[in-house]
């Protein structure tokens, strides 16, 4: 997505200064960024995985970031990163992505709110991340049996939002057809800042991060 | 035989006598290192036998077996072996002490065993065996037998993910002749009996059970009767969960069970879940699926609210009816065929039902629901009806629908009226389809027979409006989560006409349902408004629009609003001190107050030409406009005669939030007063 991203700029910044009309891109490094924000306000500080965005060595999909083997891609990332502070231009060519509707914030905190019974669970490893930005059962043998029902209705619960979000950040944006690679960036990011310990699932098979 | 050695010594009034035998094979068995010994004294009799290895076909070996019988009796019509103790080396159960006791009658030729000690499982087991004549009757009983040990112990794994521990207490009796069982009488009993299967969907935990089962042996089957008890812990089979020490549970009935196909029947029985449920029927159970593969429910009973939240409740969620609270009884009848529901109907009496969100209640619910299947015309009519209820806290009167339902379709078979307020809701047509609940579709023709606006508001909470509410929702269908009208929806309200075209709800029952429209109002009074909303009066009428309208979670997130007096308009043009200053802070301008001050006082109301604002809203940001631009900002109202007084907004963007707050105060009954 970064890599994506990139592309984007070094194709926007000519193209700006021809002043030609630009076609819009999926800003990705802008709906990463909003994803992050996202998970922070729902998760909050406890749910955080490492700070540091460039230790992100099992992220994404390996295809479209033309990784290095070893998962790490230190010159594009910092490229993509300095790019995004640097230039202007790549504000104008990547429009930004905004998150600060009535609609995502309601969905937000309504995720915020079913986040303290979920996370016991993501902890002992009876749900997990799953590879499109939603939530599944992974062994509900560590819930109690009086409780097992009431997982899934929360994880049933947490994946309409989750849904409800990716399509109303779409849309609020004025692109609902953005919606799959929102999901797609959201998909990378839950995992990515999920903390130590979660399971996340990848091919019907489940990892511990 | 080979290598047999005999050794005999005789002093006195004792003898003894001892046989080796290296090792005796036949049909595959193998026997090593056989040594009896015998003795006798004045009046006993003693038999040692000690064999080193007891190999059989299967590999498996028995070794270091030593039988003693030490007392030997033979009175008059037995021969048994009093006190005698084994010690024996078995497979998988090692090394055992045995309490034995073998008896023999010559005149009848009845052979007994018994033995006692045998521990395995964690437990013991005691046998007692007895042959005359061909016939033999065992007798098993055990006692703590830990589950986990005896799968073990039988070579049987569980399948993969697979758990179970708990404690088997119990005895079976069986009795035959030669080589075939004829009686079985088992009584069992389970104590804190744990499984978890994969991914914990299907678990049991401490659960205490007995079953008892007496049967014959007829062709091949067991025909007889079987009980079923579970009194204590809990079972989780997903979605549902059951807790057995709150509510027991029993099943008893005929049962004959068919070795050779795997299936069991159940005839006649019944079953009772206390403070549930109760139902008697026949069913097919099968080892391979689908399990229950065919079951007929008679007198089904069933005890709201546990039967609601024990079995209806964890399979509705999600739904309309995933979240009541139900209070009542309801009878039914249910067949169930290749493992599913076939035919199913329910007769509630005096049935309560409630949203526990507040979206919903019905009450004295009665009727008579007739479900099949099999697609096509059902045979018969489903009737429901209710004494009163209420959809966001407006009541509905007493109403009876007529249905046909099968397969994954509701229809009304006639048209209805529910009475809604002083009004009603006249039903002509309604058809449903739910397809395994991702495929849900329906349509409804229906319109609505004037309601009094006022009290509609009063039911919802809101301001006090006067008028009727009257429309037509002509096709509403729904399809994919969004329900959408077919047409316009006509309401007169105010001495005018408001009509919502491009009506659209997506979600109805999830967090956030979407709600999209655009409005067209004509003809409002502004008096009757304005004295509906104690704004401070304004003559006059009203038109306007609000396009693109969208509610999320039914707060407005987008539309473009703009209201203004039609021209010619026949009413004539009054505003009271109240509503200027109202209108002028809606609009941010600082100058009204001066109103209050100066001269302008004395007036109670003022003439105006027109009046016009507007707003377009978009992330919780609405950008008013007016009239006309005056200077930094834009007429709001424009006044006309003398005193001439202009209202003019000055901000340009409000928060709807503080805009709202804004109408909210200046609508209370306390709001600002002109001095």
């Amino acid at each position: 997505m970064r890599a994506l991203a990139l592309i984007s700029v070094i194709i926007g910044l000519p193209l700006l200064a021809a002043c030609v009309t630009i076609n819009v891109y999926f800003p990705a490094v802008a709906a990463e960024k909003a994803a992050d924000r996202i998970i922070e306000d729902v998760w909050g500080p406890n749910g955080e995985g490492p700070k540091d965005n460039t230790e992100s060595t099992d992220s994404g999909d390996e295809a479209t970031q033309s990784r290095a083997p070893d998962g790490t891609n230190w010159a594009g990332l910092a490229t993509a990163r300095v790019l995004d502070w640097f230039v202007p231009a790549a504000q104008a060519a990547e429009p930004n992505i905004d998150i600060n509707t009535p609609a995502i914030k309601r969905i937000t905190r309504s995720m915020e709110q079913r986040h303290s019974e979920l996370k016991p669970h993501y902890e002992a490893g009876a749900i997990g991340l799953t590879e499109d930005a939603l939530v599944a059962v992974r062994d509900l043998n560590s819930v109690p049996l009086p409780k097992r029902s009431r997982v899934k209705q929360l994880v049933s619960e947490e994946n309409a939002d989750r849904n409800a979000l990716y399509k109303e950040i779409a849309k609020a944006n004025g692109h609902p057809e953005w919606e799959s690679d929102i999901r797609g960036v959201f998909a990378e990011r839950w995992i990515e800042k999920a903390p130590s310990g979660w399971y996340h699932r990848r091919g019907g098979d489940w990892k511990q991060k | 035989m080979a290598g047999a050695v005999i050794g005999i010594t005789d002093a006195a009034a004792n003898a003894e006598l001892g046989i080796h035998i290296g090792q005796l094979s036949r049909n595959g068995w193998t026997v090593e290192d056989i040594q009896l010994d015998y003795s006798t004294s004045a009046d006993t009799l003693a038999v040692a036998l000690r064999i080193g290895a007891i190999q059989s076909p299967a590999g498996q070996a028995i070794t270091d077996v030593a039988l003693d019988c030490t007392e030997l009796r033979a009175d008059d019509n037995s021969l048994r072996c009093h006190d005698p103790s084994a010690r024996v080396d078995l497979p998988r159960l090692g090394p055992q002490r045995l309490d034995l006791m073998l008896r023999y009658q010559p005149a009848s030729q009845t052979v007994g065993i018994s033995i006692d000690g045998l521990e395995l499982a964690g437990g013991g087991l005691a046998m007692e065996a007895e042959w005359h004549q061909g016939d033999w009757r065992a007798f098993v009983q055990g006692e703590g037998l830990r589950l986990d040990g005896l799968t073990e112990l039988l070579g049987r794994q569980l399948p993969a993910g697979w758990q179970a521990s708990g404690e088997l207490n119990g005895t079976v009796t069986l009795a035959g002749r030669d080589r075939v069982p004829r009686r079985l009488i088992a009584a069992l009993k389970t104590k804190a009996v744990t499984f978890n299967g994969p991914t914990g969907l299907r678990a049991g935990e401490a659960l205490d059970g007995s079953l008892e089962w007496r049967a014959r042996r007829q062709t091949g089957n067991w025909v007889g009767q079987a009980e079923l008890d579970l009194t204590a812990g809990q079972l989780y089979i997903d979605p549902i969960f059951t807790d057995f020490g709150a509510r027991p549970l029993s099943l008893a009935g005929d049962a004959v069970v068919r070795p050779a196909q795997g299936i069991v029947e159940l005839l006649g029985f019944q079953l009772q879940q206390h403070g549930v449920l109760e139902a008697a029927g026949n069913a097919r159970l099968t080892r391979e699926p689908p399990y229950l593969a065919r079951a007929q429910l008679r007198d089904l009973k069933a005890e709201l609210p546990a039967a609601y939240t024990t079995y209806a409740q964890p399979l509705l969620r999600g739904t309309a009816a995933g979240d009541l609270v139900t209070a009542g009884q309801l009878s039914a009848r249910a067949e169930i065929r290749n493992g599913a529901l076939a035919e199913l109907r329910v007769t509630p009496k005096a049935l309560d039902m409630r949203d526990d969100k507040g979206r919903f209640a019905l009450s004295r619910i009665t009727g008579d629901i007739a479900w099949s299947r099999e697609d096509g015309e059902p045979t018969r009519r489903s009737v429901i009806a209710w004494q009163d209820g209420s959809i966001y806290g407006i009541k509905l009167g007493s109403s009876r629908l007529t249905l046909a339902l099968n397969g994954d379709n509701a229809r009304l078979t006639a048209p209805a009226a529910i009475p809604i307020l002083d009004g009603a809701l006249v039903i002509d047509e309604l058809a449903v389809r739910d397809s395994t609940g991702t495929d849900r579709s329906g349509r409804l023709d229906a319109r609505l027979e004037p309601v009094s606006m006022q009290l509609l508001t009063q039911a919802l909470g809101w301001p006090r409006f006067n008028g009727r509410l009257a429309g037509e929702l002509p096709s509403l269908s729904y399809e994919d989560g969004i329900a959408t009208l077919g047409g316009a929806f006509r309401v007169s309200a105010f001495g005018g006409a408001i009509r919502a075209n491009d009506v659209s709800l997506s979600n109805p029952l999830a967090n956030l349902p979407e709600f999209s429209a655009d409005i067209t109002v004509e003809g409002l009074d502004l008096d009757t408004l304005t004295g509906t909303f104690e704004f401070g009066r304004i003559t006059g009428s009203l038109d306007g629009r609000i396009e693109d309208l969208r509610l999320l979670g039914w707060q407005p997130a987008a539309f473009r609003a703009w209201f203004q007096n039609p021209t010619d308009d026949p009413r004539p043009h009054r505003i009271s001190q109240r509503a200027v200053e109202n209108l002028a802070s809606l609009g941010g301008a600082g100058g009204a107050a001066a109103l209050s001050r100066g001269f302008l006082r004395f007036f109670e109301d003022f003439g105006y030409r027109d009046l016009g604002l507007g707003c377009v809203l978009r992330e919780d940001v609405c950008v008013m406009r007016g009239l006309a631009d005056k200077g930094q900002g834009y007429y709001i109202v424009r006044g006309s005669g003398v005193p001439r007084v202009d209202v003019i907004g000055y901000v340009n963007t409000v928060s709807w939030p503080t805009l709202v707050e804004q109408i909210r105060s200046a609508t209370a009954a306390g709001g600002p007063v002109v001095r």
